[in-house]
């Protein structure tokens, strides 16, 4: 059936939720309607099931929904809210059958071959064992396919779906849309959809309705709805667009994952790491301690043996190593030289919490810096240590990607040392991937007793000697100094 | 394949019907007489049934059965029925689990009425079409009447808060009023109060006469309409997207069961909490769908009210003790034990 709606208004206390909105569908077509948080996605959802007082008409097949008694409007449209009312103790399958209301009479109860559909339906929906559940001990992504199958039963040639697999995992995201899908048969099922995945929005529907500010911002198919430009105005997002055989992926494109937090006792569990950095308070220096980079950016260190002059290399492999502070704090010096020419700078920081470093990882996030903390859920507990193993395999895989990636021209990988020096993760291809780096990816690495193989292939090695440490004394890390 | 959708099952009814015979049996046998019991039975039986046989009843036990405790008995499993009925549809209708007449105001709407027809001699609240009755009946159908348009407007984002509140209201305004009059016309106050705790004292079938036509017709509408209050059950807006014109069934159903309700508080005065602990101990034992809450409740509210008004008779024998007491006693710490769990 088919679907036509026009200019429709929703005006509630002098708030405009949606203006002018027009919206057809063919019959048998999938439209997704799609918009950012308070687009008027829902709303316009109720206004084309006639539950909402509006201006402009909806007509499904040429009848006025709004003029329909409900009982004849249920015939025609079914509607699954985002999040359905949960009547406590009733069981799924009644729950589904409820469903059968407009073809039953008000006084009757359902019949078997209603009750024989409430069956297959959740047959269908992966739900056949759930049958004599109470709904309401059901997970959310549990409840919205039962919330589905009440619709289906309804039987209803127009389906109206308010975010269908929002609480569904992948592959019952998938299983529903295909099975919605394969109902839309031949003309026979017209489906409007509110989504939030685009990629799913746009693999499914026929078309793409962009609502923003409860107006329609585009409509179209999906490769004309859903463009970079489109998304980052209305979602204020940054994504990246490709097609992948014939689907339009929409992938983001985030700058800055979200800090996390270590246990606070790691502060006094783990003096052996070098972090906090520590500049002697005393002294306050803007020369790097005792470190001693040479290399600045008019004069580059390039000590190639190969060559007799000097030469400037494409990129350059530097390990600050040894049992003094001030190994990291050199390589955060390097960043800010890196970020002064324009580079892409990524740094991944492996051991340690974003609530630890917020020094250098918030003057870096505000630098543009891309920050990777891959030290979460480091548990400090021998009981642990498979635990540990698999956030350090996981963290070099961020690491290996970024080197292979290309991306940056500087990458800072701080603490990788004790990852290769507590077996955590294989060195050879740690050495292999920071040999084989593209050309102009410049490494750091930080960390104390750097590994043989490590020393081979960088370029500048320095070792930092501790001749006093302010934690021998028992003093503790200073804000502001040692991180 | 085996899930069924929730019914009352044959067994259930068995059982439900055995336990009203029996408080019936009960009810009938003790009292200041002894009766044998199953003489009770077969003169009980000899009296619902068409057809004449032997109870083996001598005439005495035969009048007492018949024209005392009979007449009582009956009267007892109609109000019973009626107001524990009434509760279950109020909840379901409001979707509130402590809908209940007595909380709608329904119990001071008639209070009102029935106090305005005893101050004013307009009746004596004893037999057919008693001013105090209708009195009564106008007052409670009034009261639920206010209530509802009061909890409506109010907030509807807590529509079962402000619905209570609501009838808090409705109930402190018209108990005002009635606690005005009964203060201002004294004389009257021992019948006033007698009224107001309720009690099945009847003399004779004429109570009965008056209720049964209301109870008979709405708890055989209501039992037919019940699957309505489940589909209310997912809350307006999805039971509206189900074909259910919602207002209209609400109404209707609201309307039922406060003619249910003033119909029995009419004959048998305030009796509390019968509408609250039966639709709840049957939800408790039976579950959740009002397809099996509602009929259940008819069988578990007309025993229960039954064997009440027993002990409200024989506690204190020979002086009576107000059935609403009796009720009361059960339903206060009943309510107690809802309210938290509807809170959960």
């Amino acid at each position: 059936m088919s679907v036509a709606a026009s200019n429709l208004g929703v005006t509630i206390k002098d708030a405009a939720l949606l203006s002018n909105v027009s919206l057809t569908a063919a019959p048998g077509e999938w439209v997704s309607v799609i918009g950012p948080n308070g687009a008027g996605k829902s709303t316009l959802l109720r206004v084309l099931a006639g539950v909402l007082p509006h201006v402009g008409s909806v007509t499904i097949n040429g009848a006025d929904v709004a003029a329909l008694p409900p009982r004849e409007r249920a015939k025609l449209v079914s509607w699954v809210p985002q999040s359905p009312t949960v009547p406590v103790g009733m069981s799924v399958l009644d729950f589904v059958l409820l469903g059968r209301t407009p073809h039953l009479h008000p006084l009757s109860s359902p019949k078997s071959s209603d009750v024989e559909l409430g069956h297959q339906t959740l047959d269908m929906l992966d739900l056949t064992t759930f049958a004599g559940r109470r709904v309401d001990t059901l997970s959310g992504g549990e409840l919205q396919r039962v919330a589905i199958g009440r619709a289906l039963v309804q039987q209803a040639p127009v389906m109206l779906l308010d975010e269908p697999t929002s609480a569904l995992d992948l592959g019952h995201q998938q299983d529903v849309l295909t099975l919605l899908d394969e109902l839309r048969g031949n003309g026979e099922r017209t489906i409007i959809s509110t989504m939030h995945d685009l990629t799913l929005a746009g693999h499914f529907a026929d078309r793409i309705l962009l609502l923003s500010n409860g107006s329609v911002a585009a409509d179209g198919p999906a490769a004309t709805v859903l463009t970079e430009a489109n998304i980052s105005k209305h979602y204020r997002a940054k994504v990246l667009i490709r097609n992948v055989q014939g689907t339009v992926v929409i992938s983001p494109r985030i700058a800055t994952p979200s800090s996390f937090h270590l246990p606070a006792h790691f502060h006094q569990k783990s003096p052996e790491f070098d972090h906090p950095e520590d500049h002697n308070p005393d002294s306050p220096t803007h020369q790097e301690g005792p470190t001693a980079m040479s290399e600045n950016s008019t004069e580059p260190l390039t000590e190639n043996p190969a060559e007799n002059k000097s030469t400037v290399a494409k990129s350059l492999v530097v390990v600050n190593t040894g049992d003094g502070k001030g190994k990291s704090s050199a390589a955060f010096g390097i960043m800010i030289r890196g970020v002064a020419r324009d580079w892409n700078v990524g740094v991944v920081q492996f051991v340690k919490s974003g609530d630890w470093n917020v020094g250098e990882e918030k003057i870096g996030r505000q630098l543009g810096v891309d920050w990777h903390n891959e030290g979460q859920g480091f548990t400090w507990n021998s009981e642990d240590l498979e635990q540990d193993k698999a956030i350090a395999q996981q963290g070099w895989e961020v690491a290996r990607a970024l080197i292979e990636a290309g991306e940056h021209q500087l990458l800072i990988l701080d603490e990788l040392t004790y990852l290769i020096n507590w077996g955590w993760i294989d060195p050879e291809p740690v050495y292999e991937t920071i040999k084989n780096r593209p050309e102009h990816v410049s490494i750091v690495v930080t960390g104390r007793d750097a590994p043989e193989g490590l020393i081979e292939v960088a370029d500048t090695v320095s070792e930092v000697v501790k001749v006093k440490h302010p934690f021998d004394k028992g003093i503790v890390a200073k804000k502001g100094i040692d991180y | 394949m085996n899930v069924r959708p929730a019914a009352v099952r044959i067994s259930w009814l068995v059982g439900a019907a055995a336990f009203v015979l029996l408080a019936v049996v009960l009810a009938v046998a003790v009292g200041p007489t002894s009766i044998d019991p199953l003489g009770v039975l077969a003169e009980t039986l000899d009296a619902a049934l068409p057809g004449d046989f032997d109870s083996g009843l001598n005439e005495r036990e035969v009048t007492i059965v018949r024209t005392l405790r009979l007449p009582r008995v009956v009267l007892g499993l109609l109000v019973g029925a009626s107001l524990a009925t009434s509760g279950a549809v109020f909840q379901g209708v409001f979707r509130n689990p402590l809908a209940d007449p007595y909380l709608l105001g329904v119990a001071s709407g008639g209070g009102l009425g029935a106090t305005i027809a005893f101050v004013y001699d307009l009746g004596d609240g004893k037999g057919l079409l008693d001013m105090v009755q209708i009195f009564a009946f106008v007052g409670a159908l009034l009261a639920v009447a206010m209530t509802w348009a009061m909890g409506v407007l109010g907030d509807r984002t807590r529509a079962a808060t402000s619905l209570i509140l609501a009838g808090v209201a409705v109930a402190s305004f018209f108990t005002a009023i009635q606690t005005f009059l009964q203060q201002a016309f004294t004389e009257d106050i021992r019948q006033v109060y007698t009224w107001f705790l309720g009690g099945l004292a009847t003399s004779g079938w004429s109570e009965v006469s008056q209720l049964l036509p209301f109870s008979v017709i709405c708890l055989v509408l209501l039992v037919a309409s019940c699957r309505m209050l489940d589909v209310l059950a997912v809350g307006d807006e999805e039971a509206t997207m189900l074909g259910m014109p919602v207002g209209r069934v609400r109404v209707a159903l609201a309307v039922l069961a406060s003619l249910l309700t003033a119909a029995a508080v009419a004959v048998s005065g305030l009796i509390s909490f019968v509408g609250l602990i039966i639709p709840h101990t049957v939800r408790l034992l039976f579950g959740s769908n009002y397809r099996v809450i509602v009929p259940l409740s008819i069988f578990f509210g007309a025993g229960f009210l039954v064997l009440c008004d027993l002990a409200a008779r024989t506690l204190l024998t020979p002086s009576e003790l107000p059935i609403g007491v009796v009720t009361a006693f059960f339903g206060a710490p009943f309510f107690v034990v809802i309210l938290r769990t509807a809170n959960r």
